[in-house]
This record gives C-alpha cells, structure tokens and sequence, in this order.
C-alpha cells in the first residue's frame, strides 16, 4: 500500500515536471512520433496476386502507421507451406502469415487474437467470421472464401442437349448427364491428381451439413466410419458416372490444368469443383459461355450450408519477432475495406465484405454464395488429420482402377484406424 | 594367446612412416576440411538429423514435440500407401535396372567402333540424360496422355487409344520404360569406356584360335568388363531407389490411384504436404538402409566372383 502511495506520487511529480518543461520550452501540444517498428509479412505470390499488389496494400498500411516498416517475404517460387515450415525451423519466422492451415496439432504456432475487440467483433459474424473460431481462440479472421463446389456448365451444350431447367437434385444431375451424353458431348469434367479426391470431399461435406452433422467429430470419436456413410454414397454415385460413361475413363492420365483448360473452352458438359475455377475460365483466350448451379442440397434453409475455404485470412506467429507490430498490420489487412478489396480482387476471391466490379462468372459466383451460409468444414478443431488428402482422398481414385466404393471407403477406414486410432 | 601373438606381430611388423611423411599427412588435413566440412554440414548432418526425426513426434513446421520410439516405422509400415509405394520402387529398381544394363552393354557393344556416325549415335543416346527428369516426365506425359501426341494419332487412324497413363497396369511399365530412356546414355558411356579397356591383342588372338563373335564377348569381353558391370548396377540402382522427379512430372504425383507412387515420392509428400515429418523421416532411413545393404550386396557378389576367377 505504501508502496503503491510512493509510485503515485512520484507519477504525479513526473507529470508536474513533463507538463513545466513543456510550458518552460513553450512547445505545443504536437505527438511525439511513434518508435520506429518493423515487421516481416509472408505472402504467397501467384500471377494475380503480385508484389505490386501488395506494395500497394503496404502503403496504404503505412498512411496509418508511417512508423511500421513492413518487410515482404515470399516463398520464391517454392510451397509456401514448405517454405514456411524452413523459416520457423531456421530461426527467421515472419511476424504474419497467411493461408496457413492451422490444426490442433500446430495452434501453438498461432498467436491467440482474441483479446483484440476488432477480432471478437468479425468472428461474431455468422458463416465466415466464425470460420477463423478454434475453440475459445481466434488464430485468423478470413476475409473472403472459395465455394469447396459448385457445378459450372457450358450453357452452350446444355441447350443443345434440351436441358431447360438446372439441376437441383442429384438424380436431375444424372439426367442432364445423359442428355448431354446423348448430344454428343462428354457431360463431366474430372482428371489425375486432387481433382477425384476434391469431388468427393465437396459431395459429402454437402451431404454432412445438409444432415446438419459433425461427422468429422464423429469419426474422430468412433461414432463413424466411411462405410455406410456420405462417402460410400458419393463413391457410388461416381462409380455410377464412370459406367455410364458421363466421365472419361482415362480421366485419370490428365491433369487438372488441361482438363479445366479444355473445359474453359468448350471441351466437357458440367466441371464439379471449387470456385477457384472462374480464373481459368476468365483467362482463357476464347471462353465458351460457362455458367455455374450450386451442388444438390437437401436443407430446406432459405440460406442452405455451402462449404467455403476461407481465404485471406492473416494469423501471427509466436515464433516471430515483431509481434505487435504484427497484430497491427493483421488488423488493418482485417479490417481496411480498401486493403481487403485489394487483396479479394487479386485473389479472384468471394467475400461479403468487398465491393469491386465482378466479371459475369465471378457474380454468379458471389450470388451463389450470397445465398449460402458459408461453412468452413475443417476448421478449428474440427480438421482432418494430418495427411487425410494424401491417405484417404487419393483412394477415390481406386474407383477407376475397379476397386468397389464399399472397399474403398473400408480401406478409408484402415487407413483412419493406423493413423488416428478408433 | 593367439590374440595377442597376433598383435604383437602386427605391432612388430608394421612399417612406421618417416617423420617426414607424417607431417605431410597433417599439412594435407587442412587442405581437405573444407570438403570434410560440405560433407558433414550437407550431408551427414541432415543423416544423422533423420535419424533423430525418425524416432520424433513434429508438427508440420517441423517442431520437436517429443520422442515416440518405433512409432512413424510402425505406422509408416502399416500403412497400406507406403506398403505399396514400397513394392513400386522395387519393381522399378529391379526390373529397371536389369533392362537398363542389358540394353547398355548391347548398344556399347554396337556402338563400340570409330567413325563420326558412331560418335553421332552416342550423342544421341547420351542427349535424355542432360534433361532434367521433371523435364522428360513433361515432355513424355504431353506424349502419352490420352490425349496425347500418340493416342491423337492412334485415333487419327481409327485406332483404340492406348492407356499409357490411366490405366494402372500400363502405367508403372511406361513409367520403367520413359526412365530406361532417361538413363541409358550414361550407362552406355561407362560401358563404352569399359570396353576400351579390352585389350585388343586378346581378341585378336581368340579370333585367330576360331572364337566367334558371341564366343569372344562371353569369355573375354564379359570378364574384363566386371569392374563397369558392378558400377553400373549400382549406380543405376540406387539412382531408380531416389526416382522422385519422374513420377512428379509424368505421372502427377503416382497415379492413377497411387499405381506409380515411389516410397521417394512418398517421403516428400508425407513430409511436406501431409506435415508428417517424423513418418517421413522414417521413410528416408529405411530407404537410406536399403540403400547401403544393395551397394553392399553388389560389391560383396562382385568381390567373390572375382575371387573365384
């Protein structure tokens, strides 16, 4: 208690003194500039998200905060998780990151952000504010989104082929296949490589958040299993595709860029994959007229679920250096409207949060999302193991190969078994 | 007893180098540290750290988490994946390295004579080595897909197209055969130059004794070209055990359905996309044994076969 008296004290003394030396030096009440600060920003640099862009993010930043130098790194060329993962083994861990994935296994990694209001406040937000929620902390606040699926289609060959109505169920999208069929065209886009495991993900995560379930928490509990469930009946819902010839049988010997390049160009009927194929679409030399439908839904939700990767979202890491430093420029990439149209733009994202002009593909796209509740299946503690896509999704492809989807989903469950347990 | 009978021979009867001499071998040490020293930093370190990794628990940015003993060898080995990416790259070294040598030491033999056409010929086969393997996979995926150069014109005249990539059975025998391509040009040179070395008075004289063509080679020519067979084999072993590149580019990652999939490629994607360092490590030990036990096998068979001639 004394103590407490004596320092009051001596703040008042120290106060008195400032305020005579200010009076006696007759200087006006001007701020004494900030101490200068630095921090290191990782980015992924891609073709449409340049250096320029982000330069130009980084001096708007610094109108805010002329004290804050901020120092970009990429990853060269290399993964950027990669990349990321040797500067924190190195000792030169960057102060913010972005489009991290952040598992129970590495939040630790994360600096906590939510103890900051402006935090608190976006993750409030239902849909994407909640997907950046791990438990009680806040690692990220995404900013913009990818639908996991939606079916693009070539409006061309749908009216060649008589389909006057889109598909809404999935037995319509069985028919719209053989009409297209029947036309002469091949109805759906599929190739080697992610695109078999990523079909089967987006399908069943529909399946999963139409029923309103958790399966992933189910599994990881032992409530649940890949047999029986939503990825036997997309297994067999595929099997079904490639019997009847409404994909390729050889698909597997393409890769995803030719296939979405030809597709782009009028090569396949319908592409069921994630959003991010608009780019493709929008800078192909001569786009066939392409347009998009969601993926069958059974929620009788005005606003049904829809499976989003969030994207722009920035996270600080507890290995960095600059740690405030760091939470400033993540606020201000969370926050600046003009930094996140910025950024959304480049990134050929969705977001509720932007404002810019849209190519034709990329607002059927923002509506189609406009009238979801974006859901961010893996997320939080609600992530796949490590290693799921390589283990697990690269057996969809077995379907090509004869093996049947109960095998194949049993095999999942082998695989789930030896790395997970249960 | 005879223990140390035998060292005190030994001690006795070794001869023990000037002084002179010795200095000089020190001097020579500090002329050699800086290759030591690349050595140890870049690739015994990271050895030895595999080894350390392989018995960890990491998070994807690498993090120690603690010591799990045998538990990334068990699950690596219980993992039907790796299982099988290890049965890949067995079926590609072997079967690859016995067509590789084969069709080395045949062209070698037919190669084996002066003129300009020959030395063209040589060049030619030389030429897949100096391209980068992720290169030739491109190169040949363009080639092979199924809508590739061949199968385009397989159609073209009403030909069925040919499942070169997507079809699980064919695609390991294109990826052996697109590799035999690959590494054929450096085998032949090391076979061309052990054929130089066949003393010509020997050949001369077995054809003059009536010894035919396949009669000269098998007891002459094959003999003397023990030394180049054995590096060859393993060289070429080892180098197809590593096959990582190839299988990235051409077959995009071991497709269809993992079919292609080596335990080097599966190394780096658990390690690097599935942030399974420690089941990824362990895989590199495993490997790295594999490794040493076939050089050894080789130059042990090697070392007796000569013993025995």
């Amino acid at each position: 208690m004394v103590m407490q008296l004596k320092r009051s004290r001596a703040l008042v003394g120290t106060g008195i003194l400032l305020a005579g030396v200010m009076a006696l030096g007759g200087c006006a009440a001007t701020e004494t500039p900030e101490e200068p600060q630095e921090v290191d920003w990782y980015v992924n640099i891609t073709g449409t998200l340049t250096e320029a862009v982000y330069q130009s993010v980084i001096d708007d930043f610094n109108v805010e905060h002329p004290n804050v130098t901020v120092r970009l790194l990429n990853s060269g060329g290399q993964d950027y998780a990669t990349f990321l993962a040797t500067l924190v083994a190195s000792g030169n861990a960057p102060d913010v990151v972005g489009s991290t994935p952040i598992t129970p296994d590495n939040e630790e990694q994360f600096v906590d952000l939510s103890d900051e209001a402006w935090a608190q406040e976006a993750a409030a937000e239902p849909g994407l504010g909640q997907a950046g929620l791990f438990g009680d902390a806040i690692y990220y606040v995404p900013t913009a989104y990818q639908i996991s699926g939606v079916f693009f289609y070539n409006k061309t060959m749908f009216e060649d082929a008589g389909i006057t109505e889109l598909p809404t169920t999935w037995e319509e999208v069985d028919e719209a296949a053989a009409a297209l069929k029947a036309a002469g065209y091949v109805p759906i886009a599929t190739s080697g490589g992610f695109v078999p495991g990523a079909q089967l993900r987006m399908q069943a995560y529909q399946e999963f958040m139409d029923d309103g379930d958790q399966w992933l928490e189910d599994r990881y509990a032992g409530d649940a299993t890949f047999v029986d469930s939503a990825w036997q009946n997309v297994l067999e819902r595929t099997q079904r595709w490639i019997q009847e010839g409404y994909v390729r049988s050889d698909a597997l010997g393409l890769d995803y860029g030719t296939v979405a390049a030809d597709f782009a160009t009028g090569g396949y009927g319908m592409f069921p994959i994630g959003s991010f194929l608009n780019a493709n679409v929008d800078q192909a030399t001569d786009p066939a007229d392409i347009g998009v439908f969601p993926l069958p839904s059974s929620s009788s939700d005005d606003l049904p679920p829809r499976a989003v990767n969030p994207t722009m979202g920035w996270s600080v890491l507890t290995a960095g250096r600059h740690e405030d430093a760091g939470r400033t420029l993540v606020e201000f990439l969370s926050t600046d409207s003009d930094a996140i149209n910025i950024l959304v733009k480049a990134d050929g994202g969705l977001s509720p949060y932007t404002s810019f002009e849209m190519s034709p593909l990329l607002t059927e796209l923002q509506d189609l999302g406009d009238a979801s509740t974006p859901i961010s299946f893996e997320r939080g503690d609600n992530v796949p193991p490590p290693g799921f896509p390589q283990g697990v999704l690269s057996l969809s492809q077995k379907l090509f190969t004869g093996s049947s989807p109960a095998d194949i989903a049993a095999e999942m469950d082998q695989w789930w078994t030896s790395n997970v347990g249960q | 007893m005879t223990a140390i009978s035998k060292g005190a021979v030994g001690r006795v009867s070794r001869p023990t180098a000037p002084l002179g001499r010795r200095l000089a071998g020190l001097a020579e040490f500090p002329m050699a540290f800086p290759a030591i020293a690349l050595f140890a930093l870049f690739e015994l370190l990271p050895t030895v750290l595999a080894v350390v990794y392989s018995f960890a628990s990491l998070d994807s940015f690498g993090t120690f988490r603690g010591f799990v003993g045998f538990d990334n060898y068990v699950r690596l080995l219980s993992d039907a994946n790796s299982v099988r990416a290890l049965g890949v790259t067995a079926v590609l070294a072997s079967v690859g390295t016995v067509l590789i040598n084969v069709i080395g030491v045949g062209l070698a033999v037919l190669l084996n004579h002066p003129g300009t056409i020959y030395h063209l010929y040589r060049a030619a086969i030389f030429y897949p080595f100096v391209i980068s393997g992720l290169v030739v996979g491109f190169i040949w995926r363009a080639i092979l897909n199924p809508d590739g150069a061949i199968n385009s014109l397989l159609r073209g005249i009403g030909l069925p197209a040919i499942p070169f990539l997507s079809d699980g059975n064919t695609a390991l025998a294109t990826v052996i055969g697109v590799t035999i391509w690959n590494s054929l040009g450096v085998t032949v040179i090391l076979y061309l130059a052990g054929l130089q070395t066949v003393p010509a008075e020997l050949l001369e004289a077995a054809s003059v004794d009536g010894a035919n063509a396949w009669q000269r080679f098998r007891k002459i020519v094959w003999p003397l070209l023990g030394p180049t067979v054995t590096i060859n084999i393993v060289l070429t072993s080892i180098g197809l055990l590593r096959t990582y590149d190839l299988i990235v580019s051409l077959t995009g990652g071991g497709g269809p359905a993992g079919q292609t999939e080596t335990i080097a490629y599966r190394i780096i994607s658990l390690g690097l996309a599935g942030g399974q360092v420690g089941q990824s490590s362990a895989g590199a030990v495993l490997l790295f044994l594999a490794t040493i036990v076939l050089a050894g096998v080789v130059l042990l068979l090697r070392r007796r076969n000569e013993d025995i001639t």
